[in-house]
């Protein structure tokens, strides 16, 4: 029986190991494409933005409170309609998997903590 | 410590706990295993299989639920595979060449070859393609026929030769 159950502790944990290799080489993909994504993609945006001169529309918050109070709509749908909304679809769409990324990590760090530290002491055993 | 808590600690990552559900449902496996078998080394290859796949699908499994039966209906599968796969294999034997193609019409052995002959010469040609592994896109490609003429092809032979799938 030992060493059968050797044999399938040996199975699962080079499985184990082969899937959690995988899963962080595409989480770190994914992270990294949609963090560059989003980079670009903001810096397009601002770049558009600043030669339609549509941050000049922002320049009206230094005004008294009571006019950015009754303009604020007004400028706010302008400054909305100025934007090109292809683009704030995708980076939102980019900064939306960067944080799914994080946060998935997050949840499951104990998990992958606890997987890593099995595996790593496991491999030592074999030696 | 239970089933319950035992899975809840390999499913935060704690792979080792996975030995006390091994060691509380190796011999009972065993026996059943074996009781079916009734050989040693295919008991064991099939055990291998079952704590494997157990593992793989702990994620979805409910810890709520008792492991047993979940357990033994993995088993149960896993020797349906097991003898699916020992299904009796027909080795290849002697060749007949129809001549006017120039491409083998039969490797069978001789029983295979007299069933067979129920089928009309395109029929063999399709059957044989299809036992090499051809798909039905490859055999309309490959005898210059429409897949829809392969299909009922197939179908009159299944037909005669009388094989449900």
């Amino acid at each position: 029986m030992k060493n059968l159950e050797k044999k399938i502790f040996k199975k699962i944990y080079f499985w184990e190991a082969r899937r959690l290799t995988v899963d962080f080489f595409l989480k770190i993909i994914v992270f990294l494409s949609s963090f560059l994504f989003f980079f670009i993609l903001g810096e397009i945006l601002f770049e558009l933005l600043k030669e339609q001169r549509s941050f000049d529309l922002l320049s009206f918050f230094q005004e008294d409170f009571e006019v950015v109070k009754k303009y604020f709509f007004d400028n706010f749908f302008i400054f909305w309609l100025e934007i090109p909304k292809f683009l704030l679809v995708f980076l939102f769409l980019s900064l939306g998997i960067f944080l799914t990324i994080i946060l998935l990590v997050i949840k499951n760090l104990t998990i992958y903590k606890n997987k890593i530290k099995n595996i790593y002491r496991w491999f030592l055993k074999q030696k | 410590m239970t089933d319950k808590e035992v899975i809840l600690k390999i499913k935060s990552g704690e792979i080792n706990y996975f030995e006390f559900l091994i060691k509380k449902y190796f011999h009972l496996l065993y026996q059943y295993l074996f009781l079916k078998i009734k050989n040693k080394e295919e008991c064991e290859d099939l055990l291998q299989e079952i704590f494997f796949n157990f593992y793989k699908n702990l994620k979805q499994f409910d810890e709520n639920k008792p492991v047993k039966p979940y357990l033994f209906k993995i088993a149960i599968n896993q020797l349906r595979m097991f003898y699916r796969k020992r299904k009796k294999f027909i080795p290849l034997n002697k060749d007949i060449v129809d001549e006017k193609d120039g491409f083998v019409i039969f490797s069978f052995f001789d029983e295979e070859k007299k069933i067979f002959e129920k089928l009309s010469k395109k029929e063999q040609k399709v059957f044989h393609l299809l036992k090499n592994g051809y798909k039905i896109k490859e055999i309309a490609k490959k005898l210059k026929i429409k897949e829809n003429t392969v299909k009922s092809i197939i179908r009159r032979g299944r037909i005669k030769l009388k094989i449900k799938s």
